[in-house]
């Protein structure tokens, strides 16, 4: 059966140099587009990015509002 | 007669203004249209963006991508068939393409086109250097739109916007109008608040203007954000902006 809801998620990267940790990865996301940006958050680590994009998947797949 | 015809269709299509910048508005002569149907809206949006003629396959499998191709095109026939007569001489239609007519104003080629000026030196005018600009590079763009190929362009405009606004602040500064490039800082760092160059150029603007408090002031707020949201701390670059500000 369809799923009924979509999922939406950007990450806007870029690089700040001279910072010593130069990532800024900015991730707004929803898990039902219906329903607008859920969150928005900045991370600086690629580990956090990663997960942060993994919880979100399974957030789409049991159909829960991120936190 | 024909003339008549002719000559009324050009004159309305030269006062017609496809919007997407804060939101979709379509206006005739200053006036905004009805509230077109949603499907309408993301034709016109579509076809704004563009601004060039693009295939009726293109578009009704950008539009309608979970559809199949039958559906996406009796959608897209759709679209086209609920204009009325005025909003319809907006479209040019082919048998094969669809494109804004020429004469119809759009608001992100203008945007585009100031955003272009403000970022190559030695093309800027001097009306660029306004309230009304500072206020076009603060919108986003269709925010409340979720289509794949409305966030790609929302998120190219606001990397495009974030860049001029910067560029807007310096050359503000540079011109002794200090107010106005606050202004400009401002709205750079409202839009990414983490991004250092934003608080940079706001931090520039006070020194330039001999306000050292509110330059302290304006660094020592970027630093508290990116301690508490990042643990981080600025880099040297905007740390020597203000290094001789600071007690020891």
């Amino acid at each position: 059966m369809p799923l009924d809801h979509t999922g939406l998620l950007i990450i806007r990267a870029w690089v700040e140099q001279g910072s010593s940790k130069r990532l800024r990865a900015r991730i707004r996301l929803t898990t039902d587009v219906a329903a607008g940006f859920a969150s928005e958050t900045t991370l600086a680590d690629v580990n956090a990015v990663s997960a942060a994009v993994e919880a979100w998947l399974q957030d789409v797949l049991l159909n829960r509002r991120p936190p | 007669m024909i003339f008549d015809f002719v000559t009324r269709e050009r004159s309305l299509k030269s006062e017609c203004v496809v919007s997407v910048l804060g939101s979709f508005g379509f206006s005739v002569g200053g006036k905004p249209r009805r509230a077109l149907p949603h499907g309408s809206q993301r034709l016109l949006a579509f076809l704004a963006l563009r601004d060039r003629a693009v295939t009726r396959t293109a578009i009704a499998g950008t539009l309608w991508p979970e559809a199949s191709e039958e559906h996406a095109h009796a959608s897209l026939r759709s679209a086209l068939s609920r204009l009325n007569e005025i909003e319809r001489t907006v479209v040019r239609v082919t048998f094969q393409d669809l494109s804004l007519a020429d004469g119809v104003s759009i608001d992100i080629r203008d945007a585009r086109l100031l955003t272009h000026r403000l970022l190559n030196p030695g093309t800027g005018r001097d009306s660029d250097l306004s309230d009304q600009a500072i206020a076009t590079l603060s919108v986003d763009l269709l925010p409340d739109w979720y289509d794949e190929w409305a966030v790609v362009e929302a998120e190219d405009w606001r990397q495009l916007r974030l860049h001029a606004l910067d560029a807007l602040a310096e050359r503000l500064t540079a011109a002794g109008r200090y107010a106005d490039a606050t202004s400009a800082a401002l709205a750079a760092v409202k839009a990414e608040p983490l991004r250092e160059t934003a608080h940079a150029a706001l931090v520039r603007v006070y020194l330039a203007e001999g306000n050292r408090a509110e330059a302290l002031s304006a660094f020592e707020h970027y630093r508290a954000l990116l301690r508490a949201e990042l643990d981080l701390e600025p880099t040297p670059l905007i740390q020597a902006l203000v290094k001789d500000l600071q007690q020891p």
